[in-house]
């Protein structure tokens, strides 16, 4: 017989039930509430996110209604029910289905997007690195790229494949999951 | 991790309390410090069997031979002020081993080649700045081993860098004529 209490999972509604803080991010991970501090205001990580939003984005409008809508500044996907895993994503591309769910009141998009994106920071540990990409991967993201400012590189993870790292010599690309979408990788940390 | 402002020397270093709970390197004299991460053999897998086909691979050299060495074996870098960092498994040059006395507590100058596993714990910033360090002393070859993907990741000076995954070997050349091991062979689960 266990001696441990009975976990109680909390749900989307009460994670956004909460008061706002500007100090914490706060997160579900499986039904568990998640917290840090927030550190994602450096130039390195904010100019990769609008650098990667603003191509991203210029690809997407080419064609919403097949290829959906960029997200950037963490917003919310809830990519895990039943427990529920609610995330903000540093940028992330959701599909035309999603996008059409969206309403003027809601906090976040319902399901995996199609690619999720992470700009390292400073003080990421590791594990939480790898955390991440596992829940992604297994909740059906199809693309997650792992976006290193220091090197300046993108490691490339995929359920299908092993990791891939492409470096700022080299091209990004998404197929089949974002077609025809092509970035060289210097872009994204030009300036 | 604390970060002290003060530039301290490699003596200092070694002089510190408690050596035991704590993690601890140099980075231009400033200290770097972590609370002592747990062994698993999710890190240390990867380090003893790299250790092991590095140490085959000197075996097949003619002399004199790198040292394969292991276990938070410290290098100093660059001096003045000093970086000196404790490496996961290292090979270190002939000179290294002639000049390494009784009592001294570092090899001096950058390993030949130097394999860094990764822990969960470690930050993308201890990381990345160890990283630089090697490259910015002249290490020829640095290996990152991320036993949690079952990657290796390559860095050269002056290179970008390159990974490889566990449907591929670790190659040495040319820096390590001859010296290949699978990567999927490295690691623990």
């Amino acid at each position: 017989m266990s001696d441990t209490p009975a976990v109680t999972l909390m749900t989307s509604e009460q994670l956004f039930a909460l008061p706002p803080s500007k100090k914490v991010d706060r997160w579900l991970f499986r039904g568990e509430l998640r917290e840090s501090k927030v550190t994602k205001r450096n130039p390195n990580h904010t100019g990769a996110v609008m650098a990667l939003g603003r191509i991203l984005g210029n690809w997407a409008v080419e064609d919403p209604a097949t290829r959906g809508r960029v997200h950037g500044a963490e917003a919310y996907f809830r990519i895990r029910r039943d427990p529920e895993t609610n995330v903000g994503i540093d940028v992330a591309l959701a599909s035309p289905e999603q996008q059409a769910a969206v309403r003027k009141k809601t906090n976040y998009i319902d399901g995996p997007p199609v690619l999720a994106v992470e700009v390292l920071s400073p003080n990421d540990k590791q594990r939480d690195i790898d955390v991440a990409i596992e829940e992604y991967l297994e909740c059906g993201v199809k693309l997650v790229w792992i976006v290193n400012p220091y090197t300046e590189t993108v490691a490339v993870y995929r359920a299908d494949r092993k990791p891939e790292l492409v470096n700022a010599d080299e091209e990004l690309s998404g197929e089949p999951f974002l077609p025809g979408f092509r970035c060289p990788v210097y872009q994204i940390f030009l300036g | 991790m604390s970060t002290a402002t003060a530039v301290i020397t490699s003596d200092e270093l070694f002089a510190l309390p408690d050596a035991d709970k704590f993690e601890r390197w140099l980075i231009n004299g400033e200290l770097r410090e972590q609370p002592m991460s747990l062994r698993t053999p999710t890190h240390g897998r990867p380090t003893g069997v790299l250790s092991y086909a590095l140490e085959a691979w000197c075996r097949t050299r003619p002399a004199p031979t790198p040292m394969m060495c292991n276990g938070d074996i410290y290098f100093r870098l660059t001096r003045d002020p000093d970086t000196n960092v404790g490496v996961d498994v290292a090979l270190a040059t002939p000179a290294q081993v002639a000049a390494h006395g009784p009592g001294d507590r570092f090899f001096d100058g950058p390993p030949l080649v130097a394999a860094e596993v990764l822990s969960g714990s470690d930050t993308m910033d201890d990381v990345q700045e160890k990283i630089n360090a090697y490259m910015a002393s002249g290490t020829s070859l640095l290996w990152i081993v991320d036993p949690f993907d079952h990657t290796v990741t390559v860095y050269r000076p002056g290179q970008p860098p390159v990974l490889f995954n566990r449907t591929q070997d670790l190659v040495g050349d040319p820096e390590l004529p001859g010296f290949r091991h699978p990567i999927a062979d490295l690691f623990f689960r």
